[in-house]
């Protein structure tokens, strides 16, 4: 059912439903409290007319009744056997003979309070005997029993017609107003399920012109805030699908290639052994991507998760011996201050950042460098130093260094392969901690990569 | 000779190991996973357990912590992805030592030597000069400056000055200790380490000092 259906639906049950109500709070009305003012009323007129008449001469009643009837009284007179009706008439005239003889026995009749309560009849309207007012009355020195109540229909029809029109008015306007505002409503919903529908096909360029204040409004401006994020983000995929598959394509190209070679015959073996020691370089590249890789793909997921208070030197120090083979491959000497500091972090994700900046320093340093670094804390917060001595970077390549998939110039790196996603995946951590990165480079100087972290307590 | 079990369900990798480990004058016993890893240990006393993370059945945590319990040896860990689960990161701490796939044979050389050293060495065992300290079991270097790794054939020459200090050691004799007999390197390799042993001391320990006895050797002196 579409919302247009609803909403005809839901307006017309909420005035079926509100009509029944009121009905049904008008007739408890009525019969809790007007009835009894209007028996009282009615009487009062009553007794005055029946005091009138009692002192007409004889020729004179009927005449004086018919201008009561067209006055818009409804009249019924009875001596018990006859009747004689005047104006309008009563639609039933059933009536106790019992309530008959006590009007005539010089009582009064008060239907219209002691008319009985019916659910779907309002006691106002019902145009019954039973519903009206009797008095005695002595026309010609005979006992007469006078029975009246107020001619509605003569008395109410153009009432009638105004308020059943009214009525219908209201009803039909109703439907309109609410078709109306339905629309209102409900265009900006089809117009943004246009574009949610657009969007699961990566077309984000559907115009949205949805300028209201009010919740729909917030809702389609939420809506293109999230458009924008998520083609920022599909634009970032594809991106970092594409580089990705160039890193993982690249290598294994040289890798064919250079097997192909090795299968030649008649290669010296000097070549053979440069051909392997390329072949292994490209799957040592290819082994690191992957790892970067799955890195990345717990930063995403790890976020504040499985915080716990690290203890920076202790965690420094095992990073260190533990990396230590690569240092004494390429005769390094690795000096290290480290006063005890702790922050709360991810130790997973730390020690991440920690390899891949050293590894880093040991890529780039000259055969028999050195590399220090330092941990200090102040002001609150926690200072990790990697200096390498080594080739440095350009100020260029300084400012990209952090950006996915950038590498140095690999001429000048000497063919230093790396994922290109080390430095971008230690910076994304260490934000993620609340920190900083810097990084401090002179070209043939060396590179000082500082991490800012807030520090904790050891607790 | 030092007998080395190697236990890995990847039969490639397990014969990389091995044969890796034999051609460098090891014993290696291999076994595809943890309970016959657990059979061999029984029938004979071995030195080191490289064990790898990921295999059925009892996998290489659960054999680590039984070697641990029942045999008093140290264990390297093989692992294919060593920081991502914070279970296999709390055990990679607690072992001796671990590797991460794919790594190279000299790296695994490197590390079941270090590891054989530290196990030679129960107590801690110090050198001193100065200001620096020479720590022979952890190979680790300390001074007011903090604390240096120097790499491995350096520090051996260090340790070997500092043995005996003001004792003047003769090339030949230095090259004996730390290259050994076989040593195929020539003159230059002696003054390349020297020289760069002076230049990080300059920075870690200015008080120590290398001394070049012309003709004869060097010795090692520290300011008092």
């Amino acid at each position: 059912m579409s919302l247009y259906v609803k909403f005809i639906w839901f307006t017309f049950l909420t005035m079926l439903i509100s009509s029944a109500i009121s009905f049904f709070a008008m007739n408890t009305l009525y019969h809790q409290f007007l009835k009894e003012d209007n028996n009282d009323k009615n009487l009062a007129i009553a007794e005055s007319f029946a005091g009138h008449l009692n002192s007409l001469p004889p020729n004179q009643v009927e005449s004086t009744l018919d201008v009561l009837g067209d006055a818009g009284y409804q009249l019924y007179l009875t001596d018990g056997s006859d009747v004689s009706r005047f104006g309008g008439k009563f639609r039933d005239e059933t009536i106790a003979q019992e309530d008959v003889q006590h009007v005539l026995g010089g009582d009064t009749f008060n239907g219209i309070r002691d008319f009985p309560r019916q659910t779907f009849v309002t006691g106002f309207f019902a145009n019954e005997l039973q519903n009206s007012i009797g008095v005695p009355v002595t026309l010609g020195g005979e006992s007469y029993a006078l029975f009246l109540r107020p001619d509605i229909e003569l008395l109410f029809q153009e009432l009638h017609l105004l308020f059943g029109g009214l009525a219908v008015g209201i009803v039909l306007l109703s439907f309109l107003g609410m078709l109306l505002v339905a629309r209102l409503l409900i265009q900006p919903i089809t117009k943004l399920t246009e574009a949610t529908e657009k969007m699961a096909t990566e077309t984000f360029d559907v115009p949205l012109a949805i300028d209201r204040r009010d919740e729909i409004g917030r809702l389609a401006d939420q809506f293109l805030l999230m458009r924008s994020r998520i083609e920022q983000s599909t634009v970032k995929r594809k991106e970092f699908v594409h580089n990705v598959s160039h890193d993982i394509q690249s290598p294994l190209h040289t890798i064919q290639s250079y097997l192909g070679l090795l299968e030649k015959p008649g290669i010296s073996d000097s070549d053979k052994q440069h051909y392997a020691d390329i072949i292994r370089e490209e799957t040592a590249r290819l082994s690191l991507l992957t790892t970067q890789l799955l890195t990345l793909a717990s930063v995403d997921k790890e976020t504040p998760e499985a915080l716990e208070t690290v203890a920076l030197h202790e965690q420094l120090h095992a990073t260190l011996s533990h990396l230590r083979y690569a240092f004494d491959d390429k005769e390094l000497a690795l000096s290290a201050q480290l006063t005890p500091a702790y922050t709360l972090g991810n130790a997973v994700l730390l020690q991440t950042v920690w390899e891949n900046l050293l590894t880093n320093a040991v890529k780039y340093s000259e055969q028999g460098g050195s590399v220090d670094v330092t941990l200090t804390q102040s002001d609150g917060h926690v200072h990790v130093t990697v200096r390498d001595y080594g080739i440095g970077m350009t100020e260029d390549e300084t400012k990209h260094a952090f950006e996915r998939f950038y590498r140095a110039d690999q001429a000048r790196t000497r063919g230093q392969k790396g994922s290109g996603l080390g430095l971008s995946i230690a910076k994304e951590i260490i934000e993620l901690h609340g920190g900083r990165i810097e990084l401090d480079s002179t070209l043939g100087t060396g590179t000082t990569v500082t991490v800012i972290l807030p520090a904790s307590s050891s607790a | 000779m030092i007998r080395i079990l190697a236990v890995d369900d990847d039969l490639h990798m397990l014969q990389f190991v091995a044969g890796e480990l034999r051609q460098h004058g090891y014993e290696v016993i291999s076994a595809e996973n943890g309970e016959q890893a657990l059979a061999r240990l029984e029938q004979q006393p071995v030195d080191l357990a490289i064990v790898d993370v990921m295999m059925p059945g009892i996998d290489g945590f659960e054999l680590t912590e039984r070697i641990r319990t029942d045999y008093d040896i140290p264990v390297i860990l093989l692992t294919a992805r060593h920081h991502i689960e914070d279970k296999e990161r709390g055990f990679l701490a607690g072992s001796d030592d671990y590797l991460v796939k794919p790594f190279e044979s000299k790296e695994l050389l490197f590390r079941v030597k270090a590891i054989l050293r530290r196990y030679d060495h129960p107590t801690n065992n110090t050198l001193t000069a100065g200001s620096l300290t020479i720590d022979l079991k952890s190979y680790e270097l300390r001074s007011p400056n903090g604390l240096s790794f120097i790499p491995l054939k350096e520090f051996e020459l260090l340790a070997l000055l500092a043995s005996k200090p003001r004792h003047v050691f003769t090339r030949d004799a230095i090259i004996e200790s730390v290259w050994g007999l076989d040593f195929q390197g020539d003159e230059q390799t002696i003054n390349v380490h020297i020289k760069r042993l002076r230049t990080r001391l300059e920075q870690f320990a200015p008080d120590v000092k290398i001394v070049t006895v012309r003709g004869v050797g060097y010795k090692l002196e520290a300011d008092s």
